[in-house]
């Protein structure tokens, strides 16, 4: 099994991911590689399964109470602050929400 | 150098209730052995030696007035993997994404830790964001096994299975996704165990693999692995997935009688699947539970197939998703020289995280994108219930799982670095007890070519206390514990 | 010529009034010093784990149930992937495939008076994101860079997806104010359009009269208010139709609507939509609601807008006019519930009536309003007491009403500064009216040629004289009854 370059680019985008070229076609390769050992998967009895634990508990819930004992976390690692604000570089395009 | 860091915590906390010997003498003891050792061993990121003297004066003080100590581990130095916060020191995850990030809290666990009065060495090595067998993948670079300089200690929790083995740390905690405990605590001779899921809180530890990440204790010994298990379980509020379970006391289980205790072996991890020293081992261990008075059967997990495959969809569409946050904005590794945004968050993260990450992102990103997520994801969380379901049957008959560590002895640096698969084929017998949630212990079970090996003891959910006491009986056969490793046996005699 | 028939789907994003965000304990009160209200678990830090809000899962309940919808015994939270800079973890939690509440439907009432059922398909829960300042320019086109506050990260949301049941803009407007009072009433959302604290999105698409497929449909966004969700969904179906006719073909994508153009551009085309990947989020389980659970949340459910405007004119009988005022002004509405409730005898058509009138007029001549009403229950009780038998005059109650916004007083001590109560007996009116006869001689003769209106000017003079007290009717029969008489 083989991705190709294509989907590798496709998924990098999705995944905001500088990849040089070298690195995309080694990767299309190697992951290629990987996934064609996941075709095993598709032997396992799994029909009556479902994909999640059916005795799970209750995720726990905390009462709305306003807690402040973090502190300033904003700032201890500033990489590119004006005042209390993180700063980006201009956003280009529609990739707006 | 003081032959007193070869001890067991368990035995230097005797030492200490006696005044033969003071915590601060051990402390600065160790962290002469660390700096001497280290050239060689590279185990650790970062010294925590400001907070290490405190500690120990505050506990010097407490065993010379006799007063309640916080803890049996009280005055112990640790050394905690570096994924795991530490309150105003980096947390690195040995990422360039995250060099210079200084964690504003601390985790659950460095909480119990210093509540308790172990006294925090420093922050170990591990693979970029615990991806990897080997540390090698660590911006630090490898960290090398005590046995034999020239291979990996394991990983991901190399750093933490070294800096143990070498005695430079009493204790250690590292984390364990997909075998990251247990797999160097077995390449490095000592004792490490994955407790349940759920069992202690993930608090503060930087997120791989959110469903099946577990952070557990390196140590020399199987008492000395459930003192500090003690001291770090229990329900957190902090973390939605942690137990609500009574924790007992481990160490009051270990030496019970094992009489009639049922316990299994898997046919698929035994014979041509591992290396022949490793064979030898586990006939030995099965020999030994039966000359107790132990039933060992031989069983099959067909499932065990599909562990490996499994985990590399699970584990890499949940990361891909968890290193989302390294986007450049808030903190961690940022380009300046993008001129939009969209380009500073690709080459932020281009340039932060190195391959096997990206690989894993890239992975990740494609089993769960349009089109894939049906064939991969959820198949994939299908197939985890099956293998968690051949467990759980498993357990109506027998109280534990034995079955080895690793297929083979610790590898050579610069062996699998190239062939990702191979690596991953390695997480073959560690896998399955993440995917199922499963308590797993590996202890050491003999030497071959001067290398430690390790076996595994798998078993019921929250039923750590079983597993601890096997492993604790096995452990009386080898006593292992104060071996100098042949690499640093110029440095500690 | 074809005729089209719109299909209209709104999906409402709506703020829970909680004191704190969803997955952590940070505030959520608007403004505050950017990135205040945050912490390691809303800034995305590596290591902090989400936990769930017990009062915003109540008021999802709440809201589903006020919508009609089953409560799901399980719901499920994912992640959806993105990257943006208020999105700190690169995803939002959200539910996705298994949401909290299902089939719903909320009745209107359209201008016609007949009523309209318009279907719920879901509300599901999730995370907001922050908020971006673009430097430089007024939006992001132009802009030079951007600011990121993360106080709004975190705060809840839920969302309300209706089924494509409705057919005009009126319909959509009449559908989204009827929502914005039910979550007003039920306490979960301000219901504020302008500030963001609701938020709709139309999902337009047009057929053939007749026919049952729907076409193609694009989504809109940004719209922010009543007013332009009629604008923007009209502007929407001449686009669609003047497209099609001309032997177009409608695209799915998303536009954004522009209030000062009130038309709408696109945003995006489905092509380069989002592939956001969803998944069960490992670091939060299942969210298990028992029927215990949503029962208990059920007997804190208010009477709904529509039942309570009925009981009132039935009930109460109160005019249509009151009992629609009332029902609309939640905080005019607490505040006659509470007179109603600490004086069960009161006059309830008088006090509505004195509440949506003068009361109200005067507190917004003061520019105060019902919630931390100045005037006490027990003064506006109290007012309504005087009224009624015949203590005051409509005309005193008018006059004590400002001053007991301003000075907080009784209107008890109100009557006794002024100098006694109504004068409402002859003895006393006698002589003061017969003083001002004497000093209006030609009115008085005016009044005995017929024109009776005239002593409407020597009432004026009576109030006058005893500081608005005298009763008005008595005084009228006692003026006709000496000049006459």
């Amino acid at each position: 099994m083989s991705i190709s370059e294509s989907d590798i680019n496709r998924v990098i985008k999705l995944a905001h991911l500088s990849l040089s070229p070298e690195t995309v076609s080694r990767f299309s390769e190697q992951v290629g590689s990987i996934m064609g050992h996941m075709a095993v998967l598709s032997d396992a009895p799994i029909a009556d399964l479902s994909p999640t634990d059916p005795n799970s508990p209750s995720t726990p819930v905390q009462a709305d109470k306003v807690y402040t004992g973090f502190g300033d976390c904003a700032s201890v690692n500033p990489v590119y602050m004006d005042g209390p604000y993180f700063v980006v570089p201009k956003i280009a395009g529609s990739d707006a929400e | 150098m003081s032959s007193t860091l070869p001890l067991s915590a368990a035995e230097l906390v005797e030492q200490f209730k006696s005044r033969k010997l003071k915590v601060k003498s051990v402390v600065s003891d160790i962290f002469g052995h660390i700096k001497a050792s280290e050239p060689k061993l590279n185990s650790f990121t970062a010294l925590t030696e400001e907070l290490a003297y405190q500690a120990a004066d505050k506990m010097d003080a407490a065993y010379d007035k006799g007063d309640a100590l916080p803890s049996p581990l009280a005055g112990v130095p640790i050394s905690i993997k570096d994924n795991i916060n530490i309150r105003g020191q980096k947390t690195t995850c040995c990422s360039a994404m995250l060099k210079d990030f200084v964690a504003p809290f601390d985790a659950t666990v460095t909480q119990k830790v210093l509540a308790a009065g172990m006294v925090p060495v420093g922050k170990t090595n591990l693979d970029e964001f615990a991806m990897g067998s080997s540390t090698e993948t660590s911006i630090f670079g490898t960290s090398r096994n005590p046995w034999d300089l020239a291979r990996v200690p394991g990983g991901s929790s190399g750093g933490a299975a070294a800096s143990v083995a070498a005695h430079q740390a009493f204790l250690a905690l590292g984390s364990d996704t997909g075998g990251s405990i247990r797999q160097p605590a077995a390449y490095c001779g000592i004792v490490g165990i994955k407790p349940t899921y759920g069992r202690v809180s993930r608090f503060g530890l930087v997120a791989f693999a959110s469903s099946l990440d577990q952070i557990g204790p390196l140590t020399k010994t199987v008492k000395d692995a459930a003192l500090l298990l003690e001291t770090i379980c229990g329900h957190d509020v902090q973390d939605s997935t942690s137990a609500d379970m009574p924790v007992p006391q481990f160490s009051a289980a270990l030496g019970q009688d094992i009489k009639g205790m049922k316990i299994a072996i898997p046919k698929e991890l035994s014979g041509d699947a591992i290396s022949a020293p490793i064979a030898e081992s586990l006939e030995n261990a099965i020999t030994f539970y039966k000359s107790q008075g132990a039933i060992v059967e031989w069983v099959s997990i067909e499932s065990l197939k599909y562990a490996v495959p499994t985990y590399y969809i699970i584990a890499p569409a949940e990361a891909s998703a968890n290193l989302a946050r390294f986007d450049g904005v808030r903190y961690g590794n940022r380009d300046r020289s993008s001129a939009t945004l969209q380009a500073m968050i690709a080459d932020s993260r281009g340039k932060g995280f190195g391959d096997e990450v990206k690989r894993r992102i890239v992975i990740g990103t494609y089993v769960l994108s349009s089109g894939y997520y049906d064939a991969y994801y959820l198949k994939a969380q299908k197939v985890r219930q099956l293998i968690k379901k051949d467990f759980m049957n498993l357990f109506q008959t027998y109280s534990a799982i034995l079955m080895p560590t690793t297929p083979h002895p610790a590898f050579k640096v610069g062996e699998k670095i190239n062939d990702p698969w191979s690596m991953y084929l390695e997480d073959i017998s560690t896998i399955p007890a993440n995917m199922a949630g499963l308590p797993a212990l590996s202890v050491p079970s003999g030497v071959t070519n001067g290398l430690p090996i390790g076996l595994q003891i798998i078993g019921k959910p929250f039923d750590e206390a079983t597993v601890l006491n096997l492993g604790h009986h096995l452990e009386t056969q080898f006593n292992f514990h104060h071996r100098i490793p042949t690499g640093i046996q110029d440095l500690l005699k | 010529m074809t005729q089209f028939e719109p299909v209209i789907g709104i999906e409402v994003h709506a703020q829970l009034k909680t004191n704190t965000k969803l997955f952590c304990r940070c505030s959520t009160q608007f403004g505050g010093e950017p990135n205040a209200h945050t912490c390691p678990r809303c800034l995305g830090m590596p290591g902090a784990l989400p936990v769930l809000n017990q009062t915003a899962v109540e008021f999802a309940i709440k809201a589903g149930l006020a919508l009609n919808c089953d409560i799901q015994h399980k719901s499920v939270f994912a992640r959806k992937n993105y990257f943006y800079p208020d999105l700190p973890k690169g995803y939002q939690i959200s539910q996705f495939e298994l949401p909290i509440c299902l089939n719903g439907h909320l009745d209107i009432e359209l201008p016609d008076g007949s009523t309209k059922r318009i279907g719920i398909t879901r509300i599901h829960m999730e995370e907001d994101a922050g908020k971006l300042v673009h430097q430089g320019a007024e939006a992001i086109a132009g802009s030079t860079h951007s600011f990121v506050d993360l106080n709004r990260a975190g705060v809840p949301l839920i969302e309300i997806v209706s089924e494509p049941d409705i057919r005009s803009a009126e319909e959509a407007r009449i559908y989204m104010e009827t929502l914005q009072l039910i979550l007003r009433y039920v306490g979960v959302c301000d219901g504020n359009l302008e500030e963001g604290s609701l938020r709709a999105d139309a999902n337009v698409s047009l057929r053939p009269v007749g026919t049952t497929p729907f076409g193609t449909r694009t989504e809109t966004k940004n719209i922010n208010s009543f007013r332009s969700l009629e604008r923007a969904i009209n502007s929407e179906i001449t686009r669609q139709t003047a497209l099609i006719l001309s032997g177009g073909k409608v695209i799915q994508q998303t536009r954004n609507y522009h209030d000062n153009t009130q038309t709408t551009t696109v945003l995006r085309d489905k092509e380069d939509s989002h592939d956001y990947r969803y998944f069960p989020d490992p670091d939060l389980l299942p969210l298990l609601v028992s029927q215990t659970q949503i029962d208990a949340v059920k007997t804190t459910l208010p009477e709904l807008p529509n039942a309570q405007r009925k009981r009132y004119m039935e009930q109460l009988g109160l005019s249509e006019f009151e009992a629609m005022v009332l029902v609309q002004d939640i905080p005019m509405n607490h505040y006659f519930t509470a007179v109603l409730d600490q004086n069960p005898q009161i006059d309830k058509t008088e006090l509505a009536k004195w509440l949506v009138g003068d009361i109200n007029a005067a507190l917004k001549e003061a520019n105060k309003g019902f919630d931390n009403c100045p005037i006490q229950i027990a003064h506006t009780a109290s007012l309504l007491t005087l009224l009624t038998t015949g203590k005051i005059s409509g005309k005193m109650a008018k006059a004590f009403i400002p001053d007991m916004i301003q000075t907080q007083k009784s209107p008890d001590d109100l009557l006794a500064a002024s100098g006694g109560g109504q004068i409402d007996n002859s003895d006393d009116l006698g002589p003061i009216i017969d003083q001002i006869l004497t000093q209006n001689p030609d009115v008085a003769e005016k009044i005995k040629a017929g024109k009776t209106q005239s002593a409407n000017f020597l009432m004026g003079q009576v109030m006058k004289a005893t500081g608005g007290r005298a009763k008005p009717d008595l005084v009228i029969d006692l003026i006709l009854k000496k000049v006459t008489g």
